[in-house]
């Protein structure tokens, strides 16, 4: 089965998908090992290797994508007129301006960043299963490639048994555009420069999304984390060898295990396994922060980082970036900003739309019990990981207000929805709910819509909030 | 609703209760309060449990504070494979309370008993704290799920009784019936 988007002749190679095997039966995870893959995209099909995985029978957690629906023709439109789409002239080895890529420590060797749009090396090239393969891949290798039929999506994370791969699909070959668009822009955008400079251009570029080759660097620059990284250098690997504390280390160490079973690079038996990456990271954001200590939440935050960064200080960076400047005290041990954002969302919400906090008083749900993990984990887990990918990158530009347009957006778009409900249950069900299917996969439009769903929302607005509800809560005690 | 240290198996309970299932290495770290519900079938009449379960981190416990004093039930577990999570129950009881109705039903469960690791918390102590605060006690194995829906079923008869006020059946003792059909760690293997 021919699996090209005719839109895109230039970036696919001809795919076949062969059926998943039962996942019962295997326990090797990579199936995907493409070995005459270029290192590029070796990464993509093998992000950190994956060596005798234990794959559970089913899953606790599910990203269910919801069934597949008619395809709205107006889609993900993009504003901007852009040339005609050629093969991508910026395609090769990655921009010299990135510079080296700095090591994991522990890690054999480099993993070089994806290279940009086209993956030319991956054209034609076999696709060989990997030893005792349970399926074998069709790959989109493009900009941020993208495993389509793959059952690991591209940054190791299993899919779920039910994952509508015919819907993905139709959703991914108009995103695909989209990227190659977005790829060629950036490209030329950051051509000669080695910083990424703050500008409307930047913010405008962002909003629209940073193709995965570039993110860690964006997010670096435009973050302060890389500011702060340059400041400091060895800063990192002092805190690593810093003092001991035994309920911190415990803390972190009790969460390991509970970080993203469902992805291959973060379980025990893993080569080279993630978790002593993300167990380092922590241990040093603890050690660094000590009036946050460790969090629980911070383990999927830094989960991302690290598979998106793969670089461990760079991590630690931008989870002190998160942490330390663009949150507000969510994290800390009285949770101070985490208790006053969720206020400030019930009052944006009573502004905003008044039915439903009417129906969330009227059952005597507390916003805490349906948003607390939307604020702490930023969204990983709840919603598709490259919509929480394309949230991020606001996230890091904008500041922490993104997170109330994202939240916003999910209720207004479904407020006839969660409106059905007839009691305290029915409410807690549909939060979990609107976190699914078609509207939150189809990232693209899915950041359109923060931007104009919930109307007008001036930092000042949320400040004023922020202060009310906190001093509020404070006289609670 | 269910509280205690973090990691002590409080969600695999919850899940092995909810669906009969344990699946080693399929579970995260739970953040903030997650809700569940389970209907159960208590002598022929229907019981619906809103089950909460709670992040275990101390810091998370001004979050679900909230929550306490609108719960019926609270069950508190210890993992018998760490002491340090058994030598916090009297601090989550201090909490308890201050932050629950006088009258919540409370049972306390020594989970992960099928652990091939040495139970640092012995069985005879667990029953001692239970007895000393006069709670409920059992030892649970969310993994074989020993005593799991025994717990919820007990909690469930109790809360019945509570609610259907004139009762002509015979009065239910949670303490007897915890007693009576808990098993133990070693008689039910598999």
């Amino acid at each position: 089965m021919s699996r090209v988007p005719a839109q895109s002749p230039h970036t696919a190679p001809q795919m076949s998908r062969v059926p998943a095997q039962s996942p019962h039966t295997a326990d090797d995870s990579s199936h995907c090992g493409a070995q005459k893959l270029s290192a590029e995209s070796r990464f993509i099909a093998q992000p950190y290797g994956s060596a005798g995985c234990e794959l559970a029978p089913g899953r606790f957690r599910t990203r269910v994508f919801g069934k597949r629906q008619p395809r709205s023709p107006a889609s993900a439109p993009e504003e901007e007129q852009t040339p005609e789409l050629g093969p991508p002239s910026a395609s090769g080895p990655p921009d010299p301006a990135l510079g080296p890529i700095p090591r994991l420590p522990g890690t054999p060797a480099p993993i070089p960043r994806p290279a940009l749009a086209g993956a030319p090396a991956a054209q034609g090239a076999a696709l060989e299963g990997g030893r005792r393969s349970r399926s074998c891949c069709s790959v989109e290798l493009y900009s941020g490639a993208f495993l389509l039929c793959c059952r690991l999506d591209p940054y190791g994370f299993e899919r779920p048994e039910d994952f509508d791969y015919a819907a993905y699909e139709e959703f991914f070959s108009t995103y695909l555009v989209i990227l190659t668009r977005r790829a060629i822009k950036w490209s030329k955008l950051l051509k000669g420069s080695s910083r990424v400079q703050t500008s409307m251009t930047v913010k405008r570029y962002i909003r629209k999304g940073v193709p995965l080759e570039h993110r860690a660097r964006v997010w670096m620059g435009v973050s302060g984390a890389q500011a702060q990284m340059d400041r400091n250098p060895g800063y990192y690997h002092r805190l690593l060898q810093g003092e001991r504390n035994d309920s911190l280390e415990e803390a972190i160490r009790t969460d390991m295990n509970r970080t993203f079973p469902d992805n291959v690079n973060f379980r025990r038996g893993a080569d080279p396994c993630l978790q002593k990456t993300l167990y380092n990271v922590l241990l040093a954001h603890g050690r660094h922060n000590r009036g946050v200590g460790y969090c629980q939440g911070m383990n999927f935050i830094a989960g991302y980082l690290i598979l998106i960064t793969k670089n461990e200080e760079e991590s630690f960076w931008l989870l002190d970036a998160l942490v330390g400047r663009i949150l507000p005290d969510y994290y800390s041990p009285a949770m101070l900003g985490l208790k006053t954002d969720q206020e400030v969302l019930g009052e944006l919400v009573r502004t905003k739309l008044p039915a439903v906090a009417a129906l969330m008083d009227g059952h005597g749900v507390l916003w805490t019990l349906v948003v607390s993990r939307w604020f702490i984990c930023l969204f990983v887990d709840i919603l598709p990981v490259e919509t929480v990918l394309r949230i991020w990158d606001c996230l890091f530009n904008e500041g922490s207000k993104i997170i109330f347009r994202v939240a916003l957006t999910l209720i207004k778009q479904h407020q006839a929805f969660i409106l059905e409900a007839t009691s305290f249950a029915d409410v807690c069900e549909k939060f979990k709910e609107i976190t699914r299917g078609r509207f939150v996969t189809e990232c693209h439009t899915f950041m359109q819509k923060i931007f104009s769903e919930p109307g007008s929302l001036p930092m000042t607005t949320i400040t004023r909030l922020r202060e009310r509800c906190r001093a509020k809560l404070l006289a609670q005690g | 609703m269910l509280v205690g240290d973090s990691g002590v198996g409080k969600t695999c309970l919850l899940v092995r209760f909810k669906d009969g299932a344990f699946l080693a290495g399929t579970f995260i770290s739970t953040v903030g309060i997650d809700f569940r519900n389970k209907v159960l079938d208590v002598d022929g009449m229907k019981v619906k449990l809103q089950i909460w379960d709670t992040a275990g981190q101390e810091r998370f416990r001004s979050v679900t504070q909230a929550y306490y004093r609108d719960a019926h039930a609270l069950l508190l577990l210890y993992d018998v494979t760490n002491k340090a999570s058994f030598d916090n129950i009297q601090a989550w009881l201090t909490e308890i309370q201050e932050h629950a109705q006088h009258n919540v039903v409370l049972m306390l469960l020594g989970n992960k008993v099928d652990s091939a690791q040495e139970h640092v918390v012995k069985r005879e102590d667990g029953e001692k704290l239970a007895k000393e605060y006069g709670l409920p006690f059992m030892e649970t194995s969310a993994k074989t799920g020993l005593n799991v829906d025994l717990a919820f079923l007990a909690i469930a008869k109790e809360l019945k009784q509570r609610t259907m006020k004139a009762s002509s059946e015979p009065h239910f003792r949670l303490h007897e019936y915890v007693k009576r059909e808990g098993r133990g760690a070693f008689c039910c293997r598999p």
